[in-house]
């Protein structure tokens, strides 16, 4: 990020703590992207991210007192990787729903277009695979080592900035992180161990 | 591997991953790795793990999350909220105070009523209770306590007045006072007509009969108004 962005997302942060929800929806057209990935990736179904979503952004303009200095992103994923465990813990008191995609349908949808124009079929096929494969392995992690493995390699935060989101120290951090891993390395490996090899050799 | 038998941690294998080890650590577990398969394959199978996780595609928001005026609470072309809700706190609390103060006052008052006089006003009590009732109807508080307050000033001498007069035939039952036939229709005319029928003075008589309005009513007005007050400072506090 730019300095010139960073002063700029200060002089929005205090306004929009004014109370001037211009400054604010500034704010959110800015983060939407990063707080709907994470959201999807934590919940794994569309719809249930993008209410996540937009409940984390009703709170956090109400909560915008309790922003005091520090990276206005962290907090905001803070609230998002909150509001989604809430989701988390409603759906394991009422299971109705899986984790899982929903439909191969849906995912395709979002697959860059360059990339099907470059690749053969063959290979948008594999690829799709590894996606569902990686998010069932998400899903199958606690929300805890899922939270952490997401905001570090699918949002590429770094250690310091999951620790501001997350609230641990960062000695949990490197901990968590590598645990998280290592069980989605060993869940990948034992559940889609003939299709990882193939996946490695994808060209990136 | 000679100095070290023991295997790398999967926080190792991570660490160096991300390249977060010290120099020194990093040549230890680069050393270690070399002569080691078995950590060495923990740590591919770590490293593409990763690689997959990296590859993961950007999914696209559905829609803009930006949030209307309506979203966070206010009204369209809003600003004007908080400041009403201000004053409505200030004017429903003064209310409160007005009503806790005028209750103070009767019951000061009344230490030292004779129990005839009580008796009497309860029959009263009954009749202004439809007034008042009639009146919250119109659903405004300022209003309610404007006029209760003017009927408690014109009740006053006509109360005065029949106060006295049926103490001096039944003393203490409380039964002759609401079932003689003479403060009853007297109470029916007094009611619409503010106007006193019987012209007396306000003197010391007066004290004895001050007890408006009736408790009941009183106890209501004021529960509601501190309900009331409650509820718009917590409404305060949550768009402040």
């Amino acid at each position: 990020m730019s300095p010139h962005k960073l002063v700029d997302e200060d002089k929005l942060v205090r306004a929009a703590k004014r109370g001037d929800l211009a400054a604010f929806n500034q704010l959110v057209l800015m983060y939407q992207g990063q707080a709907y990935n994470v959201a999807y990736r934590l919940l794994g179904d569309p719809d249930a991210a993008a209410d996540a979503t937009q409940d984390a952004f009703i709170k956090a303009f109400r909560r915008l007192h309790q922003h005091r200095g520090g990276s206005f992103r962290a907090w905001l994923l803070r609230i998002v990787t909150n509001t989604c465990y809430d989701v988390l813990r409603k759906r394991a008191r009422y299971p109705t729903q899986s984790l899982e995609p929903q439909s191969d349908d849906e995912d395709q949808d979002r697959l860059p277009r360059w990339q099907s124009d470059v690749e053969s079929p063959e290979e948008a096929v594999l690829r799709q695979e590894i996606h569902w494969a990686v998010q069932d392995g998400l899903a199958h992690l606690s929300p805890e080592h899922r939270a952490v493995v997401v905001l570090s390699d699918i949002e590429g935060l770094s250690y310091e900035e999951i620790a501001e989101v997350l609230h641990i120290p960062v000695g949990t951090v490197k901990s968590r992180l590598s645990r998280a891993r290592a069980r989605l390395r060993d869940y990948l490996r034992a559940h889609y161990g003939e299709l990882l090899p193939r996946a490695y050799r994808l060209p990136k | 591997m000679r100095f070290r038998q023991r295997h790398l941690s999967d926080e190792q294998l991570s660490l160096l991953l991300d390249g977060r080890l010290s120099a020194k650590e990093r040549r230890r577990v680069e050393a270690h790795l070399r002569s080691c398969p078995t950590c060495r394959q923990a740590y591919q199978g770590l490293r593409q793990t990763v690689m997959l996780l990296r590859a993961m595609p950007r999914v696209a928001a559905p829609r803009a999350f930006t949030l209307s005026e309506a979203d966070v609470g206010r009204r369209p072309r809003g600003g004007h909220s908080i400041a009403w809700t201000r004053w409505a706190t200030a004017l429903v609390g003064l209310m409160l105070v007005m009503a806790l103060g005028l209750d103070v006052m009767t019951r000061v008052l009344m230490v030292g009523t004779p129990p005839v006089g009580k008796d009497v006003l309860h029959v009263q009590a009954e009749s202004t209770a439809q007034v008042v009732v009639t009146l919250e109807s119109a659903e405004m508080p300022a209003a309610k306590s404007v006029v209760s307050k003017a009927a408690q000033k014109t009740q006053v001498p006509t109360i005065a007045a029949r106060a006295v007069a049926p103490s001096a035939v039944t003393p203490d039952s409380q039964l002759d006072a609401s079932s003689s036939p003479l403060p009853a229709p007297l109470v029916q005319q007094t009611v619409p007509t503010p106007m006193p029928t019987v012209p007396v003075t306000p003197s010391e008589t007066d004290a004895l009969a001050r007890p408006w309005p009736p408790r009941g009513i009183l106890r209501l007005i004021e529960i509601g108004l501190a309900f009331l007050f409650v509820l718009l400072v917590i409404l305060h506090r949550f768009r402040g």
